[in-house]
């Protein structure tokens, strides 16, 4: 095949850089690998709790946190928000939590503490929560999508690269968590 | 390409001890950019998409132990989405070859994607549109398309020429449908 020269080639397409990158997959595409990954022998099912419980472990300790800072911080997330800048959710999904003693939970403590602190100080944080175990769906029988989000911040940043920066900078992301990060579209 | 530099390294330790939810952080974290990449190599075949996604995820499965970490996992594991999306192709081939000179020829309504430019880039014929997809919309060079479909470089170049030109053609063919 006789390949053109360069001048001669056509340009790019017109809005092909408009495409998106990514194109999320089917829901029931998740359950379906890791039944077979299972069935395989690759993965371990997680103990019939649910979570495990080492998550669970993880899960109460960060709860303790929230609790913790948010009563050492007096109105932390209550206070109002003068803030234009837009807003973001930082989403906590399980990942690869370590299992905690007293002294890891500790640790964790002064790390959430710490981050929140500088967050709270730069006027980025307003508000966050942790999530009970279970969910309920509607329509019964529908998938529960989502249904293991732990918890949750919103944020203020200067973009959606700045609030990724800050959501790596996490505690949950350190610990190996899954911190998802959505543009609230809302304008204020 | 550019690389998502997010934690990756733990979640694949944990992975190779079989650890579930460190393979669904995975899956969650990478899926998407793999669906897209196999998605428009198949022409929106939707269910052949899905089979392709869930055969990467047991190669690499199968291949965490040998993962070295020389690249970053999104690349390694859209490598392997690209292989298995070839294989994929050649026996759709195979078993109904497609009329590649029939840019309608390709995606069927039940896959229909959703703007003109994806339709016209699925109707390309399954070589010109490999290329353009790994080049155009997903960053690919000519050299690392040339690795992964073992060919070199130069057809690479020559096949997205094509490609482009069969789009543009395709897409003016519209426009000049509306205007009439």
């Amino acid at each position: 095949m006789t390949i053109p020269p360069d001048p001669a080639s056509p340009p790019p397409l017109p809005g092909v850089d408009r495409l998106p990158a990514d194109i999320p997959p089917p829901a029931t595409l998740e359950a379906r690998v890791i039944e077979a990954l299972r069935a395989r022998g690759v993965v371990r099912q997680p103990p019939a709790s649910g979570r495990g419980g080492r998550h669970w472990r993880y899960d109460a300790a960060a709860a303790m946190v929230l609790l913790a800072v948010g009563a050492a911080a007096g109105t932390w997330w209550a206070r109002p928000s003068v803030d234009l800048r837009p807003r973001f959710m930082l989403l906590l999904y399980p990942g690869t939590s370590p299992v905690l003693d007293a002294t890891a939970e500790a640790a964790t403590a002064r790390e959430y503490g710490a981050w929140l602190g500088r967050l709270s100080a730069a006027g980025r944080a307003v508000s966050g929560d942790r999530l009970a175990d279970g969910a309920a769906v509607v329509p019964p029988g529908a998938p529960a999508t989502g249904s293991d989000l732990q918890g949750f911040f919103v944020i203020t940043a200067d973009s959606v690269e700045d609030a990724r920066r800050i959501a790596a900078e996490s505690p949950h992301a350190d610990r190996g968590g899954v911190v998802v990060v959505r543009a609230i579209d809302t304008p204020r | 390409m550019s690389e998502d530099a997010g934690p990756d390294g733990p979640l694949i330790e944990a992975a190779r001890r079989g650890d579930e939810w460190a393979f669904r952080a995975l899956y969650r974290r990478h899926t998407p950019r793999l669906y897209a990449v196999v998605l428009r190599m198949l022409a929106w075949r939707r269910d052949e998409a899905d089979d392709v996604v869930q055969e990467t995820w047991m190669r690499a499965a199968a291949g965490l132990g040998r993962f070295r970490g020389d690249a970053a996992v999104a690349t390694w594991l859209t490598g392997i989405a690209i292989r298995c999306a070839l294989e994929a192709l050649r026996r759709l081939s195979a078993s109904a070859p497609a009329t590649t000179s029939d840019l309608d020829g390709t995606a069927t309504e039940a896959n229909e994607p959703p703007i003109d430019l994806e339709r016209a880039i699925a109707g390309l014929p399954d070589g010109y549109r490999t290329v353009l997809v790994l080049h155009d919309l997903h960053g690919y060079t000519h050299a690392e398309i040339a690795r992964l479909l073992e060919v070199d470089a130069g057809t690479s170049k020559s096949q997205l020429f094509h490609a482009r030109r069969a789009v543009r053609a395709r897409l003016g063919a519209v426009t000049a449908e509306i205007v009439s």
